[in-house]
């Protein structure tokens, strides 16, 4: 890891009507990370993600993208909503859903160029929609559209993607898939996602963190005693979820 | 018999702005359906009527004092609905009845007869004078070329205002501009079927579009097609009737979005028991 971090926080804290939900957070996100972010509802996860994205400002620390401001360098970020945020009956097209992460690479009063076209349609030949870029998104299933909101962010030619939740409305069979897609884009980008759902990120991400009103996080595979301790929330989570051995530590007594 | 009421210069009037209150609808009702701001539009209409009030107290055309009225309207709620954490819904329905009492208020407190006061409330379509038909062109023309020019951004902003925003567009800015919108098409609806039914015309046309289209573009165009229809089924039956026109129109409209519903409902449960058929077949 001799690379430049790609997104730096220091001390952060937000919330809502000045009340912190997050504090003292401090992550270094490095080239080809694969972070998955756990943690309990209320835990502060969205509120992390909303802070990296910049639409809800810091009450204390700092962030940095790419050495830039969050307003500047957010356009470095894919970023991938949970998908419960749609409204799946708005008359719009797969590829004019995907081609709208270009729009912050043009101005106002400015056209999509063929440019523009070429690189949605290798986001949507990427994660394998192509052939249904003129179905409407509201004929889709769950994990087709999650894949549709993934291409959105590739189109935006994101160094990092973030990811809200991604296989939250997907259907079991269908999550592997989402992940292994995932799995495939961290060769060329580095990926951070939130979510509750242990039991496949294990097996596909890299490291492994914990947001419970702070960030428990090591870089490591796995979590520790001290991260369980701290975050008294998520062992809790992680042991009625029945996770998988290489998660915990073999040595974890599991008697909370 | 319709060729015959063509004759006149009020029902040659009352067709063009029929037809001009159309695309204005259909456009703008398209934006209103899709971000689901029903509420906020009817509350701008209603408002209006404070502006009414106000052009009778102080002796101006109640038409400018419901642009002006119905601008600050559509400004304060986009405001309300954007930056206060208060139930925003509950602020505009204040809203709504506060701007309709003062108009109330400032037309008792008016001296002398009150010509056409109805006619705010109501429409009155077949008493559209020739000056008024250029203001609907011209508000017609920046209705087009507004949602032209900035097309993708205004789809973004319906579909996905967070992704709007970190994509760096001016979201707040759009936005006030397409609620600004709103209120310009309101003022001029009220001409055709009066304040307190623009919020039907402005929803029906875009809402039947809807269930036959999933493209943003093409709901506009039936939209407009539509509302032209409604509006020119209500002011015919309205004469041949002699029944109050905006009313009429209002009631066709509602009277085909009732069978659309009802159309597509037996239409979804046509295409379920086709399904079961063929599992059954297999």
């Amino acid at each position: 890891m001799a690379d430049e971090p790609i997104i730096v926080v220091r001390d952060l804290a937000a919330g809502y009507d000045g009340i912190p939900v997050i504090e003292g957070i401090d992550l270094d996100v490095y080239p080809h990370d694969f972070i998955g972010l756990i943690g309990p509802n209320g835990g502060g996860k969205t509120t992390l993600l909303r802070a990296l994205l910049g639409i809800l400002p810091p009450m204390r620390g700092s962030i940095e993208i790419m050495g830039l401001p969050v307003q500047k360098g957010r356009r470095y970020l894919g970023y991938v909503p949970q998908l419960a945020e749609f409204d799946h009956d708005f008359p719009i097209s797969v590829w004019d859903v995907a081609r709208m992460g270009r729009i912050g690479r043009r101005g106002l009063l400015r056209r999509y160029s063929a440019e523009d076209d070429q690189t949605v349609r290798q986001a949507l030949e990427r994660v394998e929609m192509i052939d249904h870029a003129q179905r409407p998104i509201g004929a889709l299933s769950g994990g087709q559209r999650q894949r549709v909101y993934i291409a959105r962010a590739l189109a935006a030619d994101p160094k990092v993607l973030l990811l809200d939740e991604p296989t939250a409305s997907v259907d079991p069979e269908i999550r592997g898939s989402i992940y292994e897609l995932l799995h495939e884009l961290n060769r060329e980008m580095t990926i951070l996602l939130v979510t509750h759902d242990l039991s496949v990120i294990s097996s596909y991400v890299k490291t492994i963190g914990c947001v419970a009103r702070r960030l428990f996080y090591e870089g490591a595979k796995e979590i520790s005693q001290e991260m369980l301790d701290n975050a008294y929330h998520c062992p809790v989570d992680l042991i009625a979820h029945g996770l998988p051995h290489r998660v915990l530590p073999e040595h974890e007594h599991h008697q909370h | 018999m319709l060729l015959q009421a063509l004759q006149f210069d009020f029902m040659r009037n009352a067709l063009i702005a029929g037809l001009l209150v159309s695309v204005a609808c259909g456009i703008v009702g398209t934006y209103v359906v899709v971000n689901r701001i029903v509420f906020i539009s009817g509350g701008i209409a209603h408002t209006a009527y404070g502006g009414i009030g106000l052009g009778y107290l102080l002796g101006f055309n109640p038409v400018y004092g419901a642009v002006g009225f119905s601008l600050l309207a559509a400004l304060g709620m986009a405001w309300v609905q954007r930056r206060t954490r208060q139930r925003a819904d509950t602020i505009i329905g204040v809203m709504w009845a506060v701007g309709m009492a003062l108009g109330i208020i400032l037309i008792d407190l008016a001296k002398g007869y009150k010509a056409d006061l109805m006619s705010y409330l109501f429409g009155s379509i077949l008493a559209v004078p020739r000056s008024d038909l250029w203001l609907m062109l011209v508000l017609d023309l920046i209705i087009v070329a507004v949602v032209a020019l900035f097309y993708k951004e205004l789809l973004v902003i319906s579909f996905d205002e967070t992704f709007a925003e970190i994509s760096n567009i001016p979201v707040e800015r759009l936005y006030l501009l397409l609620i600004s919108l709103i209120a310009l098409t309101v003022v001029m609806m009220m001409r055709v079927v009066g304040l307190i039914m623009v919020i039907a015309m402005l929803t029906i046309p875009a809402a039947i579009a809807a269930q036959y289209t999933r493209n943003l573009k093409r709901m506009m165009g039936i939209a407009i097609a539509l509302g032209a229809v409604f509006t020119l089924a209500g002011l015919y039956l309205s004469y041949a009737l002699n029944l109050t026109s905006g009313a009429t129109i209002i009631l066709v409209a509602g009277s085909a979005y009732l069978l659309s519903l009802l159309a597509n409902q037996f239409r979804r449960r046509e295409a379920a028991h086709g399904q079961e058929l063929t599992i059954t077949r297999v």
